[in-house]
């Protein structure tokens, strides 16, 4: 077995790692915890309407 | 004094220790890993290296510059070792064989240091001090910077998922914390009587005429780190039951303390990191409870003289070193396979069944009690996440841990972690008992010998590097094999940490609230130390009943 199986193995594995990482980046980057959305909060509490000029009804 | 005497005084001694060095250290820690300030030698580095210390990385950035490092390290390392004939002080040893050149490199780079070759009789001066010593000094910093990165990745708050900067990280570790502790270790071990200097070879005329070859070398430099970075690769093939390496009761106990005191330390520092000492001592107590366990199990099993041969000689003694007896070898073995250290006093395969079985237990554990410099703490603090994740299944509590929220990636993340190094170890195990090649390196057949084999790949696996020494290893296919398992070993499990821990440093902190788990009483350590033992318990333990657990019942 010659350096160059080992010098192969040692890059392919490193490699394998690497993409490992461009893997995971890709599909854990979008941030976990973001702002919350003020639609989507306001309607969570039931306050559709608020935005709506008053005596406007949907 | 009898032998129960002095084991009770030689594990007073080093818990007092340690009890005065975690607090201190763990500040001193804390303070290297969150300090804004550069030393004008570590400037001199970065400038070197042609980095910026400042620049605060990203987690794919720094987990890049990890692999990146450890890559250039591990093909620095082989060339060394295969031109060794050809480079200044190799002492006439010819160049190691590709296998075993790779196997040596991986193994440093992984802080394993498993050694198939016996250092005095193949391994020169420059191999041994500027090759294998320096990666004894920056594979240790390079653990102690992933822990450093995760707690920050815990402490931080909608960060981008940035961790901060590994250089710094990695230049600070080696040059605040190993380098100063690890010369004043190398002078506590030379006043104890280990040796340290330059001639290669004195050839001796023994009592009865015959003539010996003894080699000296620079031991106690090497000794001092090779503990206290938990590496262990011997500069003689004995190891610490070498004269040279670890003359007397007293430097065996200096040398159990250098094994566990940046480990512990390293618990204390992550509590002021996230700022909630609670929290590390929470740690540091569940590292306690499980490293107790396993000190007194071993202890009882090599001293309890089991068998018919032991009885007849009245102690376990086969293979142990008369002067540290069976207590200070079998603490010795608890203190090098609870952490990823591997440096042994006392031949491993010696010990009794269920002395050896427990020693491949503590590395089962995944080497968290307290586990290697670094690698115990993230480790850990992946079982605490599995921890609150499955209380909080239990019980409907929210699963967070810090405030910071596991959701289904976090705990994705952690699954991965936790299934890696089991399907490494059961794996390895399989291919080495099935290859005609991996059988041909066991000094025995039956539980003896998937003794050998599993003890083997679960040190390699985890990083540890002791091993069963009746195993052959130094043959191309357990070289490469065992390797493989190194190199993922460690590299698989820190790429796992360090997304996550970009995900937390991305995530937003969030205050405790009535249906948050507190991680920081009794009873969370209670919890985490059953799910640190049912984890490992329910994974290994059909391996187990068929190598130690069958010898000791036949």
């Amino acid at each position: 077995v010659s350096d160059f199986v080992y010098l192969a193995l040692t890059l392919l594995s490193f490699a394998g790692l690497a993409l490992l990482v461009g893997i995971l980046g890709s599909r854990l980057d979008p941030d976990p915890d973001p702002e919350p959305d003020p639609d989507s909060t306001d309607r969570a509490a039931g306050r559709e309407d608020d935005h709506l000029p008053a005596g406007v009804r949907q | 004094m009898s032998a129960t005497t002095a084991a009770v005084l030689e594990i007073a001694a080093l818990v007092a220790a340690l009890a005065v060095s975690t607090p201190l250290l763990g500040r001193y820690l804390a303070h290297v890993y969150t300090s804004q300030r550069h030393l004008k030698v570590e400037r001199a580095a970065y400038r070197l290296m042609r980095v910026d210390p400042d620049a605060d990385q990203h987690w794919r950035s720094y987990a890049m510059s990890v692999l990146g490092f450890s890559m250039v390290g591990l093909l620095i390392l082989y060339a060394v070792a295969r031109l060794q004939p050809h480079l200044p002080q190799s002492l006439g040893f010819p160049g190691f064989d590709p296998a075993g050149a790779w196997n040596t490199a991986v193994s440093f780079v992984a802080n394993t240091n498993w050694q198939w070759y016996s250092g005095e009789s193949a391994a020169g001066y420059l191999l041994q001090a500027s090759g294998l010593a320096v990666q004894n000094f920056v594979s240790a910093a390079v653990g102690m910077a992933v822990a450093a990165a995760f707690a920050r990745g815990l402490a931080r708050s909608r960060s981008g998922g940035r961790l901060g900067n590994f250089w710094s990280d990695l230049v600070r570790g080696t040059v605040r914390v190993l380098l100063p502790i690890a010369v004043i270790g190398a002078l506590v071990l030379l006043a104890g009587g280990a040796i340290e200097n330059w001639h290669a070879f004195h050839s001796v005329t023994t009592l009865t005429g015959g003539h010996q070859t003894i080699t000296g070398g620079p031991v106690a430099s090497q000794e001092s780190i090779k503990l206290l970075g938990t590496n262990g690769g011997g500069f003689y093939n004995a190891n610490s039951a070498h004269p040279f390496e670890n003359p007397n009761a007293f430097t065996n106990l200096v040398q159990i303390f250098l094994i566990l005191v940046i480990p512990f330390a390293m618990a204390w520092a992550f509590g002021l990191i996230v700022k909630d000492k609670r929290q590390g001592g929470a740690i540091l107590a569940t590292m306690a409870v499980l490293a107790t366990a396993a000190v007194g199990f071993l202890t009882w099993a090599e001293m309890s003289t089991n068998g018919t041969a032991t009885r007849l000689a009245g102690a376990a003694m086969e293979g142990k070193e008369a002067r540290f007896g069976e207590a200070g070898s079998a603490l010795f073995g608890a203190a090098t396979t609870l952490t990823s250290t591997g440096a042994v006093n006392s031949m491993h395969e010696s010990f009794t069944a269920p002395g050896g079985g427990i020693a491949m237990f503590d590395m089962m554990l995944g080497e968290i009690a307290p586990g290697g410099v670094g690698s115990g703490l993230y480790g850990m603090l992946m079982l605490a996440i599995v921890t609150v994740f499955l209380c909080g299944l239990m019980v409907g509590r929210t699963p967070e841990y810090l405030g910071k929220k596991i959701g289904q990636r976090e705990i994705v993340l952690v699954a991965l972690y936790i299934v890696t190094t089991p399907a490494l170890v059961l794996t390895g195990a399989a291919v080495a008992v099935t290859a005609s090649a991996g059988l041909a390196g066991l000094s025995v057949g039956g539980p003896h010998g998937l003794s050998e084999a599993l003890y083997a790949v679960t040190s390699a696996a985890n990083n540890n590097g002791s091993a069963f020494a009746g195993i052959t290893s130094g043959t191309p296919f357990w070289n490469t094999l065992l390797g493989l398992l190194m190199l993922f070993g460690r590299f698989l499990p820190i790429v796992f940490v360090l997304a996550l821990a970009g995900r937390f440093a991305a995530a937003r902190h969030q205050p405790a609230g009535a249906g948050t788990l507190p991680t920081h009483r009794p009873l969370f350590v209670t919890l985490l130390t059953g799910v640190a033992l049912v984890v490992v318990g329910l994974t290994y333990v059909p391996a187990l009943a068929l190598g130690p657990i069958a010898e000791s019942l036949s």
